[in-house]
């Protein structure tokens, strides 16, 4: 074994996780090898750190929490359900004033006063329409979806313009500083053209 | 028992909304991360900095955590990400303050602000590119496997592996270590 497979493979031995023919054959290269032996060493007085070193005490903070997650990811939803709710409830309240029942007229048929109401009862005894509650509540929930939706689309929407932003400015930075680069090679070699013309007789 | 709830029993009741079993994680892995962050970046300040955009990173992904590694494994991964993130930044802005003053060491520790006992440790991690310092942390301080140090930093195990053996030829030359450990 020569030290350069040798090497990589000292923590894993120091782990005793080798295979038994590679420890077999990294031992006889230890045996021979004064370097490794030191990188073993290294190795063995690097895991004391991990010891020794004095964990320093966190300083005071505020850890993130629960209920702090992103104003928007956070109320939305609720925004929107309670939005439902207002609109469910003044459907609800507006509807004591609503005008009578739509009257249906096939032209060309007479019909007697029983069947000009809609074939179908529109409210209960309690008043409420079950068909206007489940479009509602059908309403509610797909609205619900679609903002959060938005609400992920506009976080990714987000986070991809920081990047685009932060690479932009790396970029900018980095032709700074080779422009300025450019700048100080051009001002040497005026400089050195200067001392030149002096030198000239 | 309640106190004694694994990591994982804690991240699906947080995910459930307890505030208090996130608390309990969060104090579980603070001192960890902290010193994580003051091992690579040097400086306490930015240690916090660090260690509170870890522990946003890991609330905010808690629901991708699928559990099919430890969840220290799956922390540190996003501890990884945040520190080379931070590491490339402060280049960035180090970078600028050379142009304008030369004399700047964009990694050099704050080794000053640290007890005696870990200034060596300190100074002999600062000595070491990032990407090694890094490796170095994961193995000797975290004890995660090469597996693990691979996937929290998107290379392959012999990468780690070799990045382990070039840090170790540079620790062989802090001496005062020695002495220190």
């Amino acid at each position: 074994m020569l030290c350069k497979d040798a090497g990589p493979r000292l923590t894993d031995f120091d782990d005793g996780t080798l295979d038994d023919e590679t420890e077999a054959s990294l031992r006889r290269h230890l045996a021979d090898c004064p370097d490794c032996r030191a990188d073993l060493d290294t190795i063995r007085r690097w895991r004391g750190p991990a010891t020794s070193w004095r964990d320093a005490e966190v300083p005071s903070w505020r850890p993130p929490r629960i209920g702090q997650r992103p104003l928007l990811e956070r109320w939305l939803p609720l925004a929107a359900s309670i939005a439902a709710l207002a609109l469910a409830t003044l459907v609800y309240f507006e509807r004591g004033n609503e005008a009578p029942p739509v009257v249906w007229e096939e032209p060309g048929v007479a019909s007697d006063e029983a069947d000009q109401h809609l074939p179908f009862e529109w409210f209960d005894e309690n008043g409420v329409s079950p068909m206007v509650e489940a479009k509602l509540a059908a309403h509610d929930t797909q609205r619900r979806e679609e903002i959060e939706a938005l609400a992920v689309l506009l976080l990714g929407v987000i986070d991809r313009q920081a990047t685009v932003t932060e690479d932009n400015l790396r970029y900018v930075i980095t032709q700074q500083l080779a422009e300025q680069k450019r700048l100080d090679h051009l001002a040497e070699r005026v400089e050195l053209a200067s001392y030149r013309q002096e030198e000239l007789p | 028992m309640r106190s004694d709830a694994s990591d994982e029993a804690l991240v699906r009741r947080a995910l459930a909304g307890s505030d208090s079993a996130w608390t309990k994680l969060v104090g579980r892995y603070q001192q960890r991360v902290y010193n994580y962050a003051l091992r690579m970046i040097g400086h306490p300040d930015d240690a916090l900095d660090l260690m509170q955009e870890v522990f946003v990173g890991v609330l905010r992904n808690l629901p991708g955590y699928r559990g099919d590694g430890t969840f220290a494994a799956w922390l540190f991964r996003i501890a990884a990400y945040r520190c080379t993130d931070h590491l490339r930044r402060r280049r960035v802005v180090v970078s600028l303050d050379e142009a304008a003053w030369d004399g700047v060491d964009g990694d050099a520790t704050d080794a000053a602000s640290l007890t005696d006992a870990n200034q060596p440790i300190a100074r002999a991690l600062a000595g070491l590119p990032a990407e090694q310092r890094h490796v170095v942390e994961l193995k000797f301080f975290q004890e995660f496997t090469f597996d693990d140090i691979a996937g929290q930093l998107g290379i392959s195990p012999n990468t780690a592996k070799t990045r382990l053996y070039g840090a170790l030829r540079k620790l062989r030359q802090h001496e005062e270590l020695k002495d220190a450990l």
